[in-house]
C-alpha cells in the first residue's frame, strides 16, 4: 500500500508528517518502508536517522562523442534531438550533456550507429533502517535539475513494504506527479494561511488531474483564516487530522526529533491518524476519484499559442534572486517586503508550479498568454497498426498500451522528443507544440511583475521560468530597475533557472536540521553556477544552537549572514491583509526592522556585484 | 570576410545586439563589398540551448567571423569548432564593421557571460 504525502507549498510539514507516520505504522507492528522522492531536498533521513547499509550511485547512460572512424557528420543527429543537445558544425559533433533528456533519438537516426554512450552520475541512493523502517532516499547532484524524475522512478522502485509511505517533493510539477502517480492515498499537507490554501488547490487540482481523490492533513491548525476549511467543504476534500500550531513541535523538528517519540500528545495524534489513513487507503473512499477536469490533450490542441516576444532589453544588472531550498522559510514574504523597500522593483515570480507572490502584490494583468514548452506526440489511430515498436523505443515509459492492443500517449510522462515519430512506420506520430502553462505581465503597486502558472502536473518549468525572466527583463526600461526573482523551492531546473545569470542569490533559511541541509544543497547549486549569495536566518530563536550553527556554515564557506528575523506570526496576519511585512507593521516593529536592514545589506551587495 | 553581426534590426542602421543566441536579427555582410543583408533569427525564441542552433545556421552560411556583445560557453565552444571567430562591438551595425576592418575591435577569446547551463530546464 502506497501513501503518498505531498503538499503545493513547501515548508508545510511533509516530512515531519511522513517520518512521524512511518515510525508510527511500524509501532503498530506494520513493515513500513519510507520513501523519500523529494530528492532535491531530502530531508527525511536527517529525522530517522537511518543507519545505512547501501549506497548505490545511479548512472544515467547518455551520448557523449561519436566514433570518429564511422561519424560521416551528415548532422542527423542534431537534426534529430529536440532539445538541441547535439550541434553539427564544420564536421565537428558537438554534444551539450546539460540539455540532454537522454532520449535514445541521436542514437536511433545515426546511419552508421557512431553515436557512443557514457554513464553519468544523476544522484546517490541509500537505503538502511531507522528501527523496524526500512528507509530509501537519494540526492540528486548538483546540477543534474532535469533528472529529478529518474531518480525519483529509482526511489520508487523500493516500495517493498506492507505500508510505503512516500514523502513526496512540494509543487505540482513533473517531480511531484512523478512521486505520486500509481499511490493509493495521496495525502495533501496544508496549512490555514492565504499561501497554504492557494497552494493547496493547486495540489489538489493536479492529483485531480491524474485522476486521483487525496485528502487533506492540516498542520499548524490553528484557524486564524476560515478560507482552508471553506475551500475543503467546497470541494468535499476530507480533512483527515489536524496537527496543532506547536511551538514545541518546531523546536523538537529544528533539532531533527520525532514528535511522536517525544511528547505523548503526539503519538496519540498519530495513532489516530495513521488508523485512518488505512482505513481510506483499504478502500472506504467517500468519494469516486473525479475524471481529470482540465488540461485535456484536445482542449490544448484548439488553443492557439503564442509565446511573448521579448525586445531587446536594457542590460538590467541588478537581479536578485531569493531562493532557500526547503519550502516554507519565508522566501515568498521576504521578496514581498523587498519589492515594497525597492526603488523601481521588477518582480518575478520564478515559482511557477505553486506561486504565492501575487497574492501579497495583488497584479493588475496587462498581458497574458499560453507557454509552450517543447513538443507532445500523439498517435493518429487510424494508422497505428499496433506494431509496438514505439512503446519498446520510448524511455520515459509514456506509451501505454489500452485495451484492444490500441496504443496511445501518457502526456504527463512524454517528454516530446520525438523518438516515437522516428520509428514509427506507418507515420501515425503526430508531434506539435504543447501548452504547458500560462504567463502574465502585470502591473502592482510596486512595479510591474512577470508571473506565471504551470499547467497542472506540467513538464518544463524550467523554461517557464526562464520565459518569465524574459518578460520581466521586457518590463525593466532603465538600468536603475532592481530585478527581484522570488525563486522555487528544491536544487531542480526551476531553481536553476531561476538562478541563471543573477547577481546575487539571497538564501532564507530556519534554523533547523533540514533548513540547513537544504541550505547546503542549494548553496552548492548556487556555487556551481558561479553566483555569489548571501544567507536570512528566519525563525531565528526557534533553535539557538542550529543558528548558530548556520553562522559557522556561512563562515566556514565564505558566505556573509545578512540578518536573522525572529519566530513570529507576523508573516501570516500580514499575507492575510495581502501586505507584506513591511507594509502591514510599523517601522520600527522588530521583523519589519530586521527586514529593512537586510534589504540595506542587500542592495548594497548587488551594486557591488554588477559592473 | 564574411561577418555575421547579432542585430536589433534587419539592416546596416540597426544597433549590435548584445546577445549573440536571442538577437533578432542578425546582418550579414561581404566586408569586400559592403553589401549588407538582414536575415531573422529563428532560433531566437527557442527555450533552451539555442546559440549552437545558431551557429549551426551561421556556418552553412560560410559566415567566418561574428560581431556581438556576449557569447555564453555552449556558444563559444560552438563557435570555435565551426573555425568562427567572435569580435565584441557595440554601436550602429555598419560602424561596428568598419572597425572590424580597421583592426579595432576586441576578438572575444573566452565566453563572455557565465554559463546558460541549464538555464532552459530539461522537464
Amino acid at each position: 500500500m502506497d501513501i503518498a504525502i505531498a503538499s503545493g507549498k513547501g515548508g508545510t510539514g511533509k516530512t515531519l508528517i511522513a517520518t512521524n507516520l512511518a515510525k508510527t505504522f511500524a509501532e503498530r507492528g506494520n513493515e513500513v518502508h519510507y520513501l523519500d522522492c523529494d530528492v532535491e531536498e531530502p530531508d527525511g533521513h536527517l529525522f530517522l536517522k537511518p543507519e545505512i547499509i547501501e549506497d548505490e550511485e545511479i548512472m544515467l547512460k547518455s551520448p557523449s562523442s561519436v566514433d570518429e572512424d564511422k561519424c560521416e557528420k551528415c548532422g542527423k543527429c542534431a537534426d534529430a534531438c529536440k532539445y538541441n543537445a547535439i550541434a553539427v558544425v564544420n564536421k565537428n559533433v558537438l554534444f551539450f550533456p546539460e540539455l540532454c533528456h537522454i532520449c535514445g533519438a541521436c542514437s536511433l537516426v545515426c546511419p552508421n550507429d557512431a553515436i557512443i554512450e557514457s554513464k553519468r552520475k544523476i544522484g546517490e541512493l541509500k537505503k538502511g533502517h531507522s528501527g523496524e523502517v526500512n528507509v530509501t532516499y537519494a540526492a540528486l547532484e548538483t546540477g543534474e535539475g532535469g533528472m529529478s524524475p529518474r531518480l525519483i522512478q529509482a526511489v520508487r522502485k523500493e516500495n517493498r513494504g506492507e505500508i510505503n509511505m512516500i514523502d513526496a517533493p512540494p509543487g505540482t510539477a513533473c517531480p511531484a506527479v512523478e512521486s505520486i502517480s500509481g499511490a493509493d492515498l495521496v495525502v495533501l499537507v496544508a496549512d490555514p494561511t492565504p499561501f497554504g490554501v492557494n497552494d493547496l488547490k493547486l495540489s489538489v487540482d493536479m492529483c485531480r488531474g491524474m485522476e486521483m481523490e487525496p485528502v487533506v492533513i492540516v498542520n499548524r491548525a490553528e484557524y486564524k483564516d476560515e478560507n482552508l476549511k471553506k475551500y475543503c467543504e467546497s470541494e468535499d476534500l476530507q480533512i483527515v487530522g489536524e496537527i496543532p500550531d506547536d511551538r514545541k513541535v518546531a523546536e523538537i523538528y529544528s533539532r531533527g526529533g520525532m514528535v511522536v517519540e517525544e511528547l505523548k500528545k503526539y503519538e496519540d495524534i498519530f495513532i489516530e491518524l495513521a488508523e485512518e489513513l488505512e482505513r481510506l487507503s483499504s478502500g472506504e473512499r467517500k468519494r469516486e476519484p473525479l475524471t481529470r477536469k482540465s488540461v485535456g490533450s484536445k482542449d490544448i490542441r484548439k488553443t492557439e499559442f503564442k509565446q511573448k516576444d521579448t525586445s531587446p532589453s536594457p542590460d538590467s544588472k541588478r537581479e536578485l534572486v531569493i531562493i532557500s531550498g526547503k519550502g516554507g522559510t519565508g522566501k515568498t514574504s521576504l521578496t514581498g517586503s523587498f519589492a515594497a523597500l525597492a526603488e523601481k522593483p521588477i518582480l518575478s515570480d520564478c515559482d511557477v508550479d505553486a506561486a504565492d507572490l501575487h497574492l501579497l502584490t495583488d497584479p493588475e494583468v496587462k498581458e497574458s498568454g499560453l507557454f509552450s514548452g517543447g513538443l507532445t506526440a500523439e498517435i493518429d489511430q487510424d494508422k497505428c497498426t499496433n506494431c509496438g515498436l514505439c512503446k519498446q523505443q520510448c524511455r520515459f515509459d509514456s506509451i501505454i498500451l489500452e485495451e484492444e492492443r490500441r496504443y496511445s500517449i501518457d502526456q504527463l510522462k512524454c517528454e516530446g522528443c520525438g523518438v516515437c515519430s522516428i520509428v514509427c512506420p506507418e507515420d501515425a506520430v503526430d508531434l506539435q507544440g504543447a501548452v504547458n502553462g500560462e504567463w502574465f505581465i502585470s502591473e502592482t503597486r510596486f512595479g510591474g511583475m512577470s508571473h506565471a502558472k504551470l499547467g497542472i502536473a506540467e513538464e518544463n518549468s524550467g523554461k517557464l521560468v526562464t520565459l518569465v525572466r524574459e518578460n520581466a527583463e521586457g518590463l525593466a526600461s532603465d538600468k536603475s530597475a532592481n530585478m527581484l526573482i522570488d525563486g522555487a523551492p528544491g536544487t531542480g531546473c526551476s531553481v536553476i533557472a531561476s538562478l541563471t545569470d543573477s547577481d546575487y542569490a539571497l538564501v532564507v533559511t530556519e534554523p533547523t536540521v533540514s533548513g540547513i541541509y537544504d541550505m547546503e544543497r542549494v548553496l552548492d547549486v548556487a556555487d556551481h553556477f558561479g553566483i555569489r549569495s548571501g544567507i536570512v536566518i528566519n525563525k531565528a530563536d526557534l533553535n539557538e544552537e542550529m543558528t548558530e550553527k548556520i553562522e559557522e556554515i556561512g563562515e566556514k564557506r565564505g558566505i556573509e549572514i545578512l540578518g536573522k528575523i525572529s519566530y513570529d506570526t507576523v508573516f501570516i496576519d500580514a499575507q492575510m491583509q495581502a501586505l507584506s511585512v513591511v507594509e502591514y507593521e510599523d517601522e520600527d516593529d522588530p521583523v519589519s526592522l530586521a527586514i529593512r536592514e537586510i534589504w540595506k545589506k542587500v542592495e548594497d551587495r548587488i551594486s557591488s556585484t554588477s559592473g | 570576410m564574411k561577418v555575421a553581426v547579432s542585430a536589433d534590426g534587419d539592416n546596416e542602421k540597426a544597433d549590435v545586439d548584445e546577445r549573440f543566441g536571442r538577437c533578432p536579427y542578425f546582418v550579414i555582410v561581404d566586408t569586400d563589398e559592403m553589401d549588407f543583408e538582414g536575415i531573422e533569427n529563428k532560433d531566437a525564441d527557442g527555450s533552451h540551448g539555442v546559440a549552437p542552433q545558431v551557429v549551426q545556421t551561421l556556418s552553412e552560411k560560410d559566415i567566418e567571423a561574428v560581431i556581438t556583445g556576449n557569447i555564453g560557453p555552449n556558444g563559444f565552444r560552438t563557435l570555435e569548432a565551426a573555425g568562427i571567430k567572435a569580435y565584441r562591438g557595440s554601436g550602429e551595425v555598419s560602424k561596428a564593421v568598419e572597425m572590424l576592418k580597421e583592426g579595432e575591435l576586441e576578438e572575444i577569446k573566452n565566453e563572455t557571460v557565465r554559463g546558460h547551463h541549464g538555464k532552459g530546464g530539461r522537464r
